[in-house]
């Protein structure tokens, strides 16, 4: 398919857009950075010229600038987005695997896909705005309308919009598409399988900047305010990216955070030993936990040392293990380690903290129950007779602690795994 | 509105190890011992262990290049939890937390009587080709033992010489 070329060489190759932007002269001289900034001002001199030059109407002015504006908006994303997916590492499930390397390809491989929808666009533009409504362009060119180099400087323009938008559809079409497949790919994990929630993050981010293309088409709202056939085709346009992008973001959010086996021992286990550390000196003690699918949740008491040490370092490393003093193979162990975060403080800072994460305590108040029932009746029960540091009242006496996982190892009998998070 | 924030919990201090305390510390199989990275981010593992009763001192025996020896060779205070844990009743729970100092023994020169024991105790665990020769011992050396079984604290100092 690729011909001699590697895998490594292919994904190495660029879209049209990055491939003009190293050729041309003076952008080829540029740091990418400057890339955009040159093109702006290069488009807008010629622009500039040519209003000079034919005398235009003032409107032309703005509405050409904008629709300019929108090509260098879109090409900065363009420039941010593609190191990016270049950079993502393979998930270690195989499906995963095969679902990111299709979307890659697809992305960055073929120029077929690449050209459909910025062609699709740019017939349709060029058929409305010569055969289908004429005064369109005669109002904005005035006197230069029919003067063949403002001809070729106009179609320019339009395949610079139409190429961007059609590529933009199309890129969200993949994305949401590939999103879809990860998550159902993800629900097939077995064992240590999986994608590092850090590889998802990266492409959740990647996923709004397809947002931020779909956004940035606000920018040719004033030009096609004049005509309702190109604002049908602008709304459809808006309604479809952001339609696309928001399903893409909802099936990232289903992908699991860790692979199965860590998953069964977070959800079976019954004990976690949290270790915090304050002047050098470590301090393990045991809690009793629950896990949402993201975060590990324990609770604190007000009046422990561990509630004074998190207040100060917030570096936290929780053991979940499955233990068994008969059979080695069934001792299995995992250590998250990352930041710990209070939540349930009465303090300025704390009580905000209750407004973004109150109702998700209220879910974890509720596994507690779920997980703990008899823990949970014991508290309540005995509530007169405990000392008050360790009665269940919520915010009182006891605090919720949510670690939210950077480093996971899986230890099977005494063997350990580095797993990414 | 005024709110009364609970009490320190109310921690006995003792002069000997509790006889408590010592039973878990003989009759527990599992130790989890937690180490410092620099920068004080915490590391914790769950190992096997001795418990020398007549010189206090807590064997733990681990591989030459794990983690948790590296983080002793850069820090040596260390924190040990051994705990008899009931899924039925926080009431139940007990537990020993001893924070101190670890010493890194070579198995060559660590005592011969406590290894014996080591391997008596997990025979079923290290097989007959546990490789002894990349081991190495962790000497803990309790400076505080925290006991508590329920709401019940106690905390035993190490006197000063």
């Amino acid at each position: 398919m690729n011909g001699g070329l590697t895998t490594k060489d292919a994904m190495q190759r660029k879209w049209i857009y990055e491939e003009i932007v190293d050729r041309i002269p003076p952008f080829r001289w540029l740091p990418p950075t400057f890339d955009v900034v040159a093109q702006l001002l290069l488009v807008e001199t010629v622009g500039v010229i040519a209003f000079i030059y034919f005398q235009m109407p003032t409107e032309a002015a703005i509405f050409g600038s904008l629709a300019i504006l929108y090509t260098v908006v879109w090409s900065a994303g363009c420039l941010y987005v593609i190191p990016w997916v270049r950079r993502l590492r393979d998930p270690t499930n195989k499906l995963e695997r095969i679902v990111l390397k299709e979307y890659k390809s697809r992305l960055l491989l073929s120029r077929k896909y690449e050209l459909i929808g910025g062609i699709a666009a740019f017939a349709a533009l060029i058929i409305y705005m010569f055969y289908i409504d004429t005064e369109y362009l005669q109002y904005f060119l005035g006197a230069g309308y029919g003067n063949p180099l403002l001809t070729i400087l106009i179609l320019v323009l339009a395949w610079d919009i139409a190429y961007r938008m059609g590529l933009s559809m199309v890129t969200a079409l993949f994305t949401a598409w590939r999103s879809i497949s990860l998550s159902s790919a993800a629900r097939k994990r077995m064992g240590l399988a999986y994608t590092a929630y850090s590889e998802v993050r990266t492409l959740k981010y990647l996923d709004m900047i397809n947002l931020y293309w779909g956004v940035s088409g606000i920018l040719l709202l004033p030009l096609a305010y004049g005509s309702v056939l190109l604002l049908l085709g602008l709304a459809g346009f808006l309604v479809g990216m952001i339609g696309l992008a928001s399903l893409s973001l909802m099936a990232m959010e289903t992908v699991p955070w860790f692979p199965p086996d860590v998953e069964s021992i977070l959800n079976h286990e019954r004990f976690a030993y949290v270790t915090v550390c304050s002047n050098k000196q470590p301090h393990v003690t045991p809690v009793i936990f629950v896990y949402d699918g993201k975060y590990l949740y324990f609770a604190i008491s007000v009046a422990s040392a561990k509630y004074r040490i998190i207040k100060k370092n917030r570096n936290i490393a929780v053991l979940v293990d499955m233990r068994d003093r008969q059979y080695p193979m069934k001792n299995r162990a995992v250590l998250l380690r990352g930041k710990g975060m209070i939540l349930g403080e009465i303090s300025l800072k704390g009580i905000f903290k209750l407004f973004l994460y109150g109702l998700w305590l209220l879910r974890v108040r509720w596994l507690f129950s779920k997980k703990y029932p008899k823990y949970m009746k014991y508290y309540d029960e005995q509530a007169q007779e405990l000392p008050p540091a360790w009665q269940n009242k919520p915010f009182l006496s006891r605090l919720i602690v949510r670690v939210e996982p950077e480093k996971i190892t899986y230890w099977r009998e005494a063997r350990p795994t580095t797993l990414r998070a | 509105m005024t709110l009364t924030l609970p009490q320190k919990t109310n921690t006995k201090k003792t002069s000997a190890i509790p006889e408590a305390a010592r039973k878990i510390l003989r009759d527990g199989f599992f130790a989890y011992l937690g180490t410092a990275e620099p920068g004080c981010v915490p590391h914790v593992t769950a190992m096997f262990y001795i418990w020398d009763e007549e010189k206090n001192f807590l064997y733990l025996v681990t591989s030459k290049e794990s983690q948790k020896v590296l983080n002793i060779r850069r820090n040596r205070k260390v924190s040990v939890t051994i705990d008899v844990r009931d899924p039925t009743s926080p009431a139940r729970n007990e537990g020993v937390m001893i924070r101190g100092v670890a010493f890194l023994v070579e198995m060559e020169v660590a005592y011969e009587y406590l290894m014996l024991r080591y391997l008596e105790k997990y025979a079923e665990f290290l097989g007959t080709g546990y490789p002894l020769g990349s081991r190495i011992a962790i000497r803990v050396t309790p400076r505080t033992i925290s006991y508590w079984k329920g709401t019940e604290f106690y905390k035993w100092k190490k006197p000063r010489k």
